[in-house]
């Protein structure tokens, strides 16, 4: 993928290790490392960024990030739609108008503008960041999403509750199960089941004729309100009903599907050293704790956090970014799959 | 497209010389940059192999991958299906509501022809939400209701399924079907009847032989614009059709654009899927045209003076009473009562006794006090007002164009200012997004409120100008004449004799575009950014958010906002008929 960058975009990832290497070596703490991009941001103006968390929850990150860095300004754009965050910045960067600095989302969304030359390569060891959290030279892992089934404590007592994925496709749930519109949890899960198996596992749940939702927060709040008993769903977009006292049931399966949300720096970005501060802030403990804390969502691969708490001794299920552009056309079938499977079954 | 409709007395074809042309013109390339820019970058995108028009590439692909799908002809069935299902449906609604309250004794029709018009107050992406509340299969409150009434062992109704999809998208349309009708049914002269009746003729007779052929160009028309709502509308469908897998067309635009497997928005198949929707949205555009087009030989209002007789129903007249007020508690009370419910409740929940106790004003505290609410509010109300004064304006301007002065290329004006009906809210918004990232040198107005102003003029006019249009040929050129003879020119006549008289129309105009932008949303949601978010935009913010309580909340305020806004326009609309009967 390398020959598809710019020269541009090397020059600038180059600029930017240069500025995290200078006067120090490799072991320099992340911390100076921040302090340092921070002072080469401030002037550039506020940095843009592009994410996919209800503003209110935002708004947190972004004031806990301006109370670290003094005389940063983030302003946050929220777009919950997966493809629409991607298919904004390539409209913005071909209409030559002022784009995001950063983009926190999914890596096959990530992928789309590597491809377009749209994205700035790092050396992400010469930044302090360690080669478990930065899977590519395009991205950084900033969040975890874990799926868990979701079941109304109202309507579906504690040992009739599903424990695990196959238990989902016990034929009483049948009209009575809610997944969401996109197939991630089972491309994560064909990471180790393989297509094959993941496509009949499709197939048994399309038996089961679900509801499809557009994201998992209205799933979680349909599993409360009793419309679809039992969901498979993510957990922080739980945490709100929960917290409010909603009656949902949360079970963790084995293996764990997760889906990662990676940081990408944007090439045609006026603040780039501010998203890039913000995207190395967000894998510090001190971020993904305040990451964490606002949204529900931790970082698996930073200690300290919830979500590493939860997922720990737990056998995950996810492609590494890498992997994502080989995986494109399965992921693609599966969701077409997803789509249809309730037709063809009626 | 289609030939203008039939006026009343024109003055000479081509009158008004230089001044009236180079109005025409202007107003000519005006509606080519808001109409004809945002539809050629569509077809660009069309045939670009990414879709996004600044791409390199030329290619069919997309059209062979949409037409090449198997599921494409299920996908137009479902949409015909769910078009003429809704349209048939509103149409009945519409008939009934119009002939009740506007040509029988029925008691409270000054306060039903008002009531009526209220579901137009409710976004219908929340009169989805509630009726979802209602009707769904497992904890519809109506469901439960019957269910524990008549010891059921199911759910006798189910939302998610297309005929409930029918059903409330019909109750959606009925008070546009209402407006359209309402002065059909009110100008009909009751001479025609009387004749028929003193020369014996019985009722089924007289409604089969001279009001249904009177009535008939005024319900095709708008059944025909019915039909293009129902083709392009995304709310209903998005809400209660995509949860289980039935996709219309709008749906399916929506679904590309926004969860594209790909990882970013498949704009090419849009935009080939959207010259299909195009093509069909233009035929019935025709179809309209050509009924109002008949309408207008039909119109029978004249000078002379006369009431419209009214039916006496007998003891009849209670029940249909009830029928109407039945249908105002589906239409406007229930789903307002149950999201009402919603917005008191911490977590969406079933309205059980044992639910009471959750109950709390949190939601409507915060929306009091939060500042993004606030700033969503007065971004709605700005570009609500801006939008509505422009498409008034222009509307004015276009009719006078094409109806009064019959300028050089008035048909050519007369067919832009249609055309955005035609295109759908969520093609129009990835239109304009490349329009301005495009022009954004000239006009920075990208992100901004401004760009939500010019795609609500842009998609509004189509309505302004046909509402202007049918006023203006319904005022006698008489006056105009006088004050031409009297050397005034023709921005002196359109300023101080046309302008004043179709006066409460234009105010019409104005309100119907206020409430409308205020609730619009496919467009809005396609051109969102952080300093342009609208109350809708907030609302399915929230709803996609998992806070459905606080989208109801905001829906609450929302609807109670419209429906003063809805009373102030029914008062004016109906001044303007008292006036135009004068």
């Amino acid at each position: 993928m390398a020959d598809l960058v710019k020269r541009r975009t090397l020059l600038a990832g180059t600029a930017f290790a240069a500025l995290a290497a200078s006067g120090a070596s490799r072991a320099e703490t992340p911390a100076a490392t921040l302090d340092k991009l921070a002072a080469t941001a401030r002037g550039k103006g506020p940095i843009i960024w592009y994410e996919s968390s209800p503003t209110d929850q935002a708004d947190q990150i972004v004031a806990a990030f301006g109370k670290r860095f003094q005389g940063l300004e983030v302003r946050h754009q929220r777009d919950a739609g997966g493809a629409g965050i991607g298919g904004r910045v390539i409209q913005e960067v071909q209409g030559n108008t002022r784009t995001a600095d950063l983009l926190t989302g999914s890596a096959s969304v990530i992928w789309q503008l590597v491809n377009r030359e749209m994205v700035v390569r790092q050396d992400w060891a010469a930044l302090g960041v360690a080669p478990t959290v930065a899977h590519t030279p395009f991205t950084i892992a900033s969040t975890t999403a874990v799926y868990v089934i979701l079941t109304n404590r109202q309507m579906v007592s504690d040992a009739e509750a599903p424990k695990n994925w196959d238990d989902l496709t016990d034929p009483k749930w049948r009209n009575k199960l809610g997944l969401w519109i996109r197939a991630e949890p089972q491309l994560s899960l064909a990471s180790l089941w393989g297509e094959q198996r993941t496509m009949a596992f499709i197939e048994k749940m399309n038996a089961q004729r679900p509801f499809l939702f557009k994201s998992t927060f209205p799933l979680a709040q349909q599993v409360a309100a009793g419309e679809v008993p039992v969901g498979v769903g993510l957990y922080h977009a739980a945490l709100p009903p929960i917290r409010r006292g909603a009656p949902i049931r949360v079970q963790n399966t084995d293996p764990v599907a997760t889906t990662t949300l990676h940081s990408a720096v944007i090439a045609q970005g006026q603040n780039r050293e501010g998203g890039l501060l913000m995207a190395l802030w967000l894998a510090t403990p001190e971020g993904a704790l305040v990451y964490e804390k606002a949204t529900g969502r931790g970082h698996a691969g930073v200690p300290g956090t919830e979500v590493q708490k939860m997922l720990a001794g737990r056998t995950l299920a996810e492609f590494g970014a890498d992997k994502v552009p080989a995986n494109l056309e399965m992921f693609e079938r599966f969701n077409k799959a997803l789509a249809a499977g309730a037709q063809a079954v009626r | 497209m289609a030939a203008l409709p039939h006026a009343a007395p024109r003055p000479p074809e081509g009158s008004g010389g230089w001044g009236v042309r180079l109005a025409a013109a202007a107003v000519a390339a005006l509606l080519v940059y808001l109409v004809i820019v945002p539809l050629v970058l569509l077809g660009v995108s069309s045939l670009r192999p990414t879709g996004f028009p600044l791409e390199p590439g030329l290619t069919f692909g997309n059209f062979a991958t949409v037409y090449g799908d198997p599921r494409f002809p299920k996908l137009v069935g479902t949409t015909v299906m769910f078009a003429l299902g809704s349209t048939g449906l509103a149409l009945v609604f519409g008939i009934l509501l119009a002939w009740l309250i506007e040509r029988t004794d029925m008691p409270g029709r000054g306060a039903f022809r008002m009531l009526v018009i209220l579901p137009m107050a409710t976004p219908p992406v929340l009169l989805a939400i509630g009726w979802a509340m209602l009707l769904s299969p497992r904890t519809g409150l109506f469901n439960l209701i019957l269910m524990d009434v008549f010891g059921l062992q199911s759910a006798p109704f189910n939302v998610y399924t297309l005929p409930g999809m029918i059903f409330v998208e019909s109750l959606a349309l009925v008070p546009t079907a209402f407006l359209f009708l309402a002065p059909a049914f009110r100008n009909m002269d009751p001479n025609l009847e009387e004749a028929a009746l003193t020369s014996g003729a019985g009722a089924w007779f007289m409604v089969r032989r001279v009001l249904l052929p009177l009535l008939w160009p005024a319900i095709a028309a708008c059944g025909a614009f019915l039909l293009i709502v129902c083709f392009v509308v995304f709310d209903i469908p998005g809400t209660l059709g995509m949860p289980a897998r039935i996709y219309v067309l709008s749906t399916q635009i929506y679904y590309l654009t926004a969860d594209s497997p790909a990882g970013v928005p498949l704009y090419g198949q849009v935009s080939a899927l959207g010259t299909f929707f195009l093509l069909i949205l233009f035929g019935l555009g025709y179809l309209y045209y050509r009924f109002t087009r008949q309408s207008q030989k039909y119109r029978t209002i004249s000078g002379k003076g006369f009431r419209p007789r009214l039916i006496p129903l007998g003891p009849w007249r209670w029940l249909a009473a009830g029928g109407v007020t039945l249908y105002f508690a589906l239409a406007v009370l229930a789903p307002l009562a149950i999201l009402v419910w919603a917005s008191l409740m911490p977590y969406q929940t079933r309205p059980t006794l044992s639910s009471l106790g959750l109950a709390t004003l949190e939601n409507h505290l915060d929306f009091l006090r939060n500042a993004r609410l606030i700033t969503a509010t007065v971004n709605s109300l700005t570009v609500a007002f801006f939008a509505a004064t422009l498409v008034a304006i222009l509307s004015l301007v276009v009719s006078w164009l094409v109806v009064r002065q019959r300028a050089p290329g008035a048909q050519l004006i007369d067919n832009l200012a249609f055309t955005p009906i035609a295109i759908p809210g969520v093609m129009l918004g990835v239109a304009m997004v490349y329009v301005y990232l495009t022009l954004d040198f000239v006009f920075p107005i990208y992100g901004s409120i401004w760009i939500l102003v010019v795609a609500y003029v842009t998609h509004y006019l189509s309505f302004g100008s046909r509402l202007a249009n049918g006023v203006m040929v319904q005022i006698h050129p008489e006056l105009e004449e006088a004050a031409r003879a009297s050397g005034a020119g023709p921005g002196r006549v359109l300023r101080r004799i046309t302008a004043p008289l179709v006066w409460p129309a234009v105010a019409a105009i104005w309100i119907w575009v206020l409430a409308h932008a205020m609730r619009e949303l496919s467009t809005a949601l396609m051109l969102s950014g952080r300093e342009n978010t609208v109350l809708p935009t907030l609302l399915w913010d929230y709803w996609t958010g998992g806070e459905p309580t606080r989208a109801a909340t905001v829906g609450v305020w929302l609807i109670v906002a419209l429906a003063v806004f809805l009373t102030i326009w029914h008062v004016l609309s109906e001044r303007s008929a008292n006036t135009r009967a004068r």
